[in-house]
C-alpha cells in the first residue's frame, strides 16, 4: 500500500517542470563553484608553499638561537574541506609566530601576504551554501502543494475514500519528496567528489570521504527539515496560494533575514574591550616582575654598569623588544642577539653573558607561561564566549544547525581552527624541550655566531595534524541531533495536525 | 447495507448541518437524498466516509461502525464527487491502476483496466491520456470505473450527474443500475429530481439537516415527487410555483 | 481605464497575506537597521574624529621645514558616510586610511622622504564570530525586497489565466497594454506603500535622534537612492510579469523566477566575482617586499659608490644626498602606486563582470551615493594623492620663498631654515562631491535602465501575442 502511494507521488513529482528545472540548475552552480573553489584552493596552497618556504629560508640565515625567535613562524596550511564550508578557514591569521617569549594564541597571528586583501569585498561561496539557498528552496516548492494542492483539487478525499490511513500518506509523500531531492543533492556530492578526485592538486584520504559522508548525512537532514517546515505549512493552510506565501516568507526569514539580523542585534548589546583591561594590568605585572628580577641579576652581575647584553654585542646585532598589544592582551619581552665577530678584549664577558641567559631565559618562558593563564582565560571570555553565544542563537534557524554541522564535518568552524593553535603551543613546547636538549640557553651560540653557526637541521618541525574524524563526529554530533529532533517534531506536529482536521 | 443511526453533525458549537439522521440502504438498493444546497446532504457522505467526525450518533456499513473503525469501514465504500478530481498528470489507465491498488488489490493487469474503463464508456484512445485533457463527463466515467474497480459493498456518490450532458447523464445512471443488478448500497445525492425518479428505489428529502420524508418505489411513483421538493425545500406551494 | 486595472490589482494585494507579512518584514528590518546606526555611528564618528585630530596635531608640532618634508603628513584617514545605514558597502574590507611617512634608510644617516603607502585591511583575522550580511538598506532592496517583488508578480498573469479571470478580462475593450501598464503599477505601488513607509519610519528614527545630524545634500542624496530602489523594483517587476505571462503556470512561473533569482541575485555576485579575479594576480605582498629590498639594495650600493667619489667635496654630497634622497622617495611610491594598481584593476574587472547582476548594479549605485565601498575608496585614494602633491608643493613653495635657502630639498643644511608656521601647514581634508558621484554612477544607472526596458518589451511583447 505504502508502495503505491510512494510511487504515485515519485512519478507525480519526477515528471514535473521544478524537479528538472532544480536539477539542472543545482549541477550547474556547484560544477561553477566547485571550480571556482578548488582554483582559490589551489592558490591559497601556493600562497602557502610559498611562504612555508620563504620561513625556511629565512631560517637558514638566522646564525643564533636567539634570534630565531623572530622567525620561527609556522604557517597554517588550507583547509581542503573548506570546499564544502569555508568557515573561518579563509579568514583567521595563517601564519604566527613561534618562540619562547609567549605563548602563541589566534589573535597573535597574521595573515601571509600572498592575495589582494580587496578581494575581501566579495563574499564567497562554498557548497554548503548553494545547498542552505536552493535546496532548502526546493524543498518548500515540493512541499507547499503536497497536501493543500491534493486537498484543493479534491483528490486527498478520493484517496481518503479509501482504506489507507492518513499516516502512510503522510509517509508516502514525504519518502518519495525526499527521494526527488536527494537526487539533486547526491549528484552534486558526487560531481564534487569527482572533480576533486580529478583534479591533480588534491589529494583525498579515506578520512576526508568520511568527513564529506558527514556533510552529506548533514545536508540530508538540513532538507529534511525544510521539507517538514513547508508540508506543516500545506497541512495547516487550506490553500495552496496562502501556502505557497506564507512557505516564501518563512524560508526568506530563516534563510535571509534571520541569520543577519540576530548577529547585529547581539553585536550591538555589548562592548567588551573594557573587560580586558583587568587582565591586562595583571599580565603587565608578571612582567614588570620578571624585569625587576633580570634587573636584579644584571646589577649584582660582577661586571659593573652594564645593560642586558653586558656590552659584548657592542651596539649593533642585538635587539631588545617589549612587544605590547592591549586589545589582543599580548606582552611579550624578547631578546634577539645575532653577533657574528666578538672582539678578543669582550671574550672574558662571554662566561657572564651565558650565565646570564642561562638564567634569564628560562625566566621568560616562565613569565611567559604564567601570563598565557591570565590571558587564555581573559581572551576566551571577551572573544570565545560570544562567538559562541552567536552560534546558539543562529541554531534557532536551521541554517545555524546546518552551518555549524557541516563546519565541524569540515574542520573549519571554531574549534577545528583551535587545533592548530594548539598545536602551535605544543610546538613551542617541544622547541623548548629541544633548546633546553641543546642547551641552547647557556650556549655561546645562543647570541654569537662568531665559533660556527647554529644548525637548524635537527630542530623539531611543525607539522599540523587534522582532528581524527572521530573527533569532528563528536563535534558535529550536537547539531545533528539538534536536526534530527527538529525533524521529529515537525513530523509528529504535521502528523497531529493533519490527523485532527478535517477534508 | 448503510445506515445511519441518530447521526448528528454540528460546526463549529451552533451550526446544525445533520440532525439525527436515522436512516439505512440495503443491499441492492439505490438510496436517494434530495435537498437544497447547505442541506446537509455532503456532510452526511463526510461522516460515512470518515472526512469529518459525527457530533454524535454513528454511521455504518454493513456491521462496521465508521468513525471507530474507518480504516476497515473504507475497504466496503467507494465514493464518486460531484467533480472527480484525479491527478491530472497521470493518464486515467495509471489513475485507475493506482486508487485500484490503494482499494486493495496486489496487481492489476492492463485488460482488466481497460475493461473497466471500456465499461464506462471511456474511449479506448482515452485510456492513455492524461486526466488534465478530460471533459467533466469522462472525468465523472472515470470516476465510476474507479468505484466499480473497488468493488466496495457500497457506493456514495455526491451529485455525480450535475452538469453532464443528456447522454452522459443516461449512461451515467445505467452504470449505477449495473452497480445495484450486481447487489451493491448504493447512497446518492442530488438536484435533480428527474433523474433521482428515474433510478431511485428510495427517496429521502433532507431539509436543515432533517430527514423530513422518506418515500419508496410506489409513494415515488405515485406522488407528484416535483411539488414535494419544492414544498420541503424551498417552503414553495405549488400555486407559488408557477408564478417563479 | 488603467487606474480602473491598477485599483483592481492594488485591492487585490492590499488585502493578501503576502502585502501583510511584507509589511511587517519591512518594518522590522528597517526599525532594526535604524536603531543600529543611531547606535554606531557616533562612535564611528568619534573615532574618525579622534584619529584626524591626533594625526593633524601630530602633523602641526613640527616647525622647521626639513622634519616637514621628510616626515610627511602621517595617516590620511577616510571621513566616514552619513548615510552608512543605506550601504555598507563592504567598508570593513577597505582601509579607512592612508599614510604618508617616511619609510627607507638609504644610509645611515640618510633617510628618504615620506612617500604614500596604502596598507591592507584584514579586519575579520582575529574575529571568530560567525559571518553576517550588514542589514543595510542595500540589503533590505537588493535580496528582501526583490523576492517579495517575485512573489507578488509570480501569478498576475499566469494566475488570472489559471483561475480564468484574464479571459473575463480580455473580453471587454481593453487593449492588451492597458492590462499590462495596471497590472504593473498595481504592482509597483503595492510594493512600494510599505517600502516607503518602512524606510520613512527609518528616516524618522534616525533623524530623531540627536547623535545623528542629516544635512540637506544627505536628503539630496537619499531622495536619488530611494529612485533606484524604485528602479530596481521595477526592474523586477518587469521581470515577474515577463516570466508570468510566457507560462502556462504560476507554479512554473514561480519556479523560474525563484531560480532566476537565486542565480542572479546571490551566486553570480560571488562567483562571477571568483571566476574574473582569478584571470589577473596582482603583485603579492611577498613579491612587493622583496622588489622593495631590492630596489633599496641597489640604491644604498649606487650612493655608497658616489659617496666614495665625492669624499672631500661636501657641496656635492648634499646634492648626491638630495638626488638619492628623491629617487628613494620615488621609488617607493611608484612601487606601492605599482601594487595598489594592479589590486584595483583586479577588483575592477570583477565588478565589470558582475555587473550581469542587477543586485550588483544597485549595489554599485547605493554605494556611490551613500558614499561607501569601492568608488568611494578610490575617490578617497584621489583625494589622498591629490593631498600628496599639494603638500610636496606646499615644501617647496616654503623653500622657494625663503631667499637664504640653498633649495636643495631633503638635506637639512640645503632647506629654508626658517621656522614654518604649523597653521600653514595643508591638513587632508576627505571631500565627497556629488557631481563626480553622477560620473561614476553612470555606467551602472544605465545598466540598470537598459535592463529595465529590455524586460520590460520583452514582456510587452510577450504578453500581446499570449494566448488566453
Amino acid at each position: 500500500m505504502l508502495s503505491t502511494l510512494i510511487r504515485r507521488e515519485l512519478l507525480d513529482n519526477l515528471m514535473t517542470f521544478r524537479f528538472i528545472a532544480t536539477v539542472v540548475i543545482m549541477l550547474l552552480l556547484v560544477v561553477a563553484n566547485t571550480f571556482v573553489l578548488i582554483n582559490d584552493y589551489d592558490q591559497r596552497l601556493e600562497g602557502y608553499n610559498a611562504a612555508v618556504n620563504a620561513n625556511h629560508e629565512r631560517m637558514q640565515e638566522r646564525t643564533t638561537y636567539s634570534s630565531v625567535s623572530i622567525s620561527w613562524d609556522v604557517v597554517r596550511p588550507p583547509n581542503l574541506l573548506s570546499i564544502f564550508n569555508v568557515g573561518l578557514d579563509k579568514r583567521l591569521s595563517n601564519e604566527i609566530f613561534v618562540h619562547h617569549g609567549f605563548v602563541p594564541t589566534l589573535w597573535d597571528g597574521q595573515v601571509h601576504g600572498s592575495t589582494n586583501p580587496l578581494l575581501n569585498l566579495f563574499s564567497s561561496i562554498d557548497i554548503v551554501f548553494i545547498f542552505e539557498v536552493v535546496l532548502s528552496l526546493m524543498a518548500l516548492i515540493f512541499a507547499y502543494d503536497a497536501l493543500a494542492g491534493e486537498r484543493e483539487r479534491g483528490t486527498l478525499r478520493l484517496v481518503l475514500t479509501h482504506p489507507v490511513s492518513r499516516a502512510k500518506i503522510l509517509l508516502a509523500k514525504y519518502i518519495s519528496a525526499m527521494m526527488c531531492l536527494l537526487v539533486p543533492l547526491l549528484m552534486s556530492f558526487l560531481l564534487v567528489v569527482i572533480l576533486l578526485t580529478t583534479s591533480p592538486i588534491v589529494s583525498l584520504k579515506v578520512d576526508d570521504f568520511l568527513r564529506i559522508g558527514g556533510i552529506v548525512l548533514s545536508s540530508i537532514a538540513y532538507l529534511s527539515i525544510f521539507y517538514l517546515i513547508g508540508l506543516l505549512i500545506s497541512v495547516i493552510t487550506r490553500r495552496t496560494s496562502t501556502a505557497l506565501m506564507l512557505a516564501m516568507f518563512v524560508w526568506g526569514f530563516l534563510v535571509l533575514v534571520y541569520p543577519n539580523v540576530i548577529l547585529v542585534l547581539i553585536t550591538s548589546a555589548e562592548s567588551s574591550q573594557e573587560r580586558l583591561v583587568p587582565a591586562f594590568n595583571q599580565i603587565e605585572q608578571i612582567w614588570e616582575e620578571f624585569d625587576r628580577e633580570r634587573k636584579d641579576y644584571l646589577a649584582n652581575d660582577p661586571i659593573p654598569g652594564e645593560d642586558s647584553h653586558l656590552g659584548v654585542a657592542g651596539g649593533s646585532g642585538f635587539d631588545e623588544i617589549w612587544h605590547k598589544a592591549k586589545s589582543t592582551l599580548l606582552y611579550t619581552y624578547l631578546a634577539i642577539s645575532y653577533v657574528n665577530k666578538l672582539d678578543d678584549e669582550f671574550e672574558p664577558r662571554v662566561p657572564h653573558v651565558q650565565n646570564y641567559y642561562r638564567t634569564i631565559v628560562p625566566k621568560t618562558i616562565d613569565a611567559a607561561e604564567r601570563a598565557w593563564l591570565v590571558r587564555k582565560q581573559a581572551l576566551e571570555s571577551v572573544f570565545f564566549r560570544p562567538a559562541i553565544v552567536d552560534r546558539i542563537f543562529l541554531r534557532f534557524s536551521p541554517v545555524g544547525m546546518y552551518d555549524a554541522a557541516t563546519q565541524a564535518w569540515a574542520g573549519t568552524d571554531l574549534f577545528g581552527l583551535r587545533d592548530f593553535y594548539e598545536a602551535t603551543r605544543k610546538y613551542r613546547r617541544t622547541l623548548i624541550d629541544y633548546l633546553y636538549d641543546k642547551n641552547a640557553f647557556g650556549d655561546r651560540k645562543w647570541f654569537s655566531s662568531d665559533k660556527g653557526a647554529v644548525d637548524w637541521d635537527s630542530s623539531p618541525q611543525f607539522s599540523f595534524q587534522r582532528s581524527d574524524v572521530h573527533v569532528n563526529a563528536k563535534r558535529a554530533l550536537p547539531d545533528l541531533l539538534l536536526m534530527l529532533m527538529m525533524n521529529l517534531i515537525l513530523f509528529w506536529g504535521i502528523f497531529f495536525v493533519f490527523h485532527r482536521s478535517e477534508v | 447495507m448503510l445506515e445511519t443511526r441518530d447521526l448528528t453533525k454540528v460546526y463549529n458549537e451552533n451550526v446544525l448541518a445533520v440532525n439525527k439522521l436515522n436512516l439505512k440502504v440495503e443491499d441492492g438498493e439505490i438510496y436517494v437524498v434530495l435537498g437544497a444546497n447547505g442541506a446537509g446532504k455532503s456532510t452526511t457522505i463526510s461522516m460515512f466516509l470518515n472526512f469529518i467526525e459525527p457530533t454524535s450518533g454513528t454511521a455504518l456499513v454493513g456491521d462496521i461502525e465508521i468513525p471507530k473503525f474507518p480504516l476497515e469501514a473504507k475497504k466496503h465504500l467507494a465514493y464518486v464527487s460531484e467533480n472527480v478530481e484525479l491527478y491530472r498528470n497521470f493518464t486515467a489507465r495509471q489513475n485507475l491502476s493506482f486508487f485500484a491498488k490503494l482499494g486493495g488489490r496486489k496487481k492489476v493487469s492492463n485488460d482488466e483496466l481497460d475493461e473497466t474503463l471500456g465499461r464506462v464508456g471511456l474511449a479506448e484512445e482515452a485510456f492513455t491520456r492524461r486526466v488534465k485533457t478530460f471533459s467533466k463527463g469522462m472525468r465523472q466515467r472515470l470516476g465510476i470505473a474507479i468505484a466499480i474497480m473497488k468493488d466496495a459493498k457500497a457506493v456514495l456518490l455526491d451529485e455525480p450527474t450535475s452538469g453532464l450532458d443528456p447522454k452522459g447523464g443516461a449512461d451515467f445512471l445505467n452504470l449505477l443500475r449495473q452497480l445495484k443488478e450486481e447487489g451493491k448500497a448504493i447512497f446518492m445525492s442530488t438536484h435533480d429530481i428527474f433523474r433521482a425518479k428515474e433510478i431511485a428505489d428510495r427517496i429521502g428529502i433532507l431539509v436543515e439537516g432533517n430527514l423530513e420524508r422518506e418515500l419508496t418505489r410506489e409513494e415515488i411513483q405515485r406522488e407528484n415527487l416535483e411539488e414535494l421538493y419544492l414544498h420541503y425545500v424551498a417552503g414553495y406551494e405549488p400555486e407559488e410555483e408557477a408564478s417563479e | 481605464m488603467i487606474w480602473h486595472i491598477t485599483k483592481r490589482e492594488l485591492y487585490d494585494n492590499l488585502n493578501s497575506l503576502r502585502f501583510a507579512l511584507t509589511t511587517v518584514l519591512l518594518f522590522v528590518l528597517m526599525l532594526i537597521n535604524a536603531v543600529i546606526h543611531v547606535q554606531e555611528h557616533p562612535e564611528r564618528m568619534q573615532k574618525y574624529h579622534d584619529a584626524t585630530t591626533a594625526s593633524v596635531s601630530a602633523l602641526r608640532s613640527r616647525t622647521d621645514l626639513f622634519s616637514i618634508a621628510q616626515e610627511g603628513p602621517g595617516n590620511l584617514y577616510k571621513k566616514p558616510s552619513p548615510l552608512y545605514f543605506c550601504a555598507e558597502g563592504g567598508d570593513i574590507f577597505l582601509p579607512d586610511y592612508a599614510y604618508g611617512i617616511s619609510r627607507v634608510q638609504i644610509a645611515n644617516n640618510l633617510r628618504a622622504f615620506w612617500s604614500l603607502y596604502y596598507p591592507g585591511a584584514f579586519p575579520n583575522i582575529f574575529n571568530v564570530r560567525p559571518d553576517t550580511v550588514k542589514v543595510d538598506w542595500g540589503f533590505v532592496i537588493g535580496y528582501v525586497l526583490s523576492l517579495i517583488t517575485i512573489l507578488f508578480t509570480f501569478d498576475s498573469i499566469s494566475g488570472e489565466r489559471e483561475r480564468g479571470t484574464l479571459r473575463l478580462m480580455l473580453s471587454n475593450s481593453v487593449p492588451r497594454h492597458t492590462v499590462l501598464i495596471g497590472k504593473f503599477l498595481g504592482a509597483l505601488v503595492s510594493i512600494s506603500v510599505p517600502f516607503t513607509f518602512a524606510i520613512l519610519m527609518n528616516l524618522s528614527v534616525i533623524s530623531v535622534s540627536s547623535d545623528v545630524h542629516l544635512g540637506a545634500d544627505v536628503w539630496i542624496r537619499l531622495v536619488i537612492i530611494f529612485i533606484i530602489a524604485i528602479l530596481y523594483l521595477c526592474l523586477f517587476i518587469a521581470l515577474g510579469l515577463l516570466v508570468s505571462s510566457s507560462v502556462q503556470n504560476s507554479v512554473t512561473s514561480l519556479v523560474i523566477l525563484l531560480l532566476t533569482w537565486c542565480v542572479f541575485v546571490i551566486f553570480i555576485p560571488s562567483t562571477f566575482a571568483s571566476i574574473a579575479s582569478g584571470f589577473s594576480s596582482p603583485m603579492a605582498y611577498d613579491e612587493y617586499f622583496k622588489r622593495r629590498n631590492q630596489n633599496i639594495k641597489e640604491l644604498k650600493e649606487e650612493y655608497v659608490a658616489l659617496l666614495q667619489e665625492t669624499r672631500g667635496f661636501p657641496d656635492k654630497k648634499i646634492q648626491i644626498d638630495s638626488e638619492y634622497l628623491a629617487k628613494g622617495t620615488e621609488q617607493e611610491e611608484r612601487l606601492s602606486q605599482e601594487q595598489l594598481t594592479q589590486q584595483i584593476a583586479q577588483i575592477q574587472l570583477a565588478r565589470s563582470v558582475t555587473r550581469i547582476s542587477p543586485v550588483t548594479l544597485m549595489q554599485h549605485l547605493l554605494e556611490v551615493f551613500v558614499g561607501t565601498g569601492f568608488e568611494r575608496h578610490q575617490q578617497f585614494l584621489d583625494n589622498v594623492q591629490r593631498y600628496a602633491r599639494e603638500y610636496r608643493e606646499f615644501v617647496t613653495d616654503m623653500d622657494r620663498a625663503d631667499p637664504n635657502s640653498r633649495h636643495i630639498i631633503g638635506v637639512r643644511e640645503g632647506m629654508s631654515q626658517k621656522p614654518v608656521n604649523p597653521e600653514s601647514i595643508p591638513a587632508f581634508e576627505d571631500e565627497i562631491s556629488l557631481s563626480r558621484d553622477f560620473n561614476a554612477a553612470a555606467i551602472d544607472l544605465f545598466l540598470l535602465i537598459l535592463f529595465f526596458v529590455v524586460l520590460m518589451s520583452g514582456t510587452y511583447l510577450r504578453f500581446i501575442c499570449v494566448e488566453v
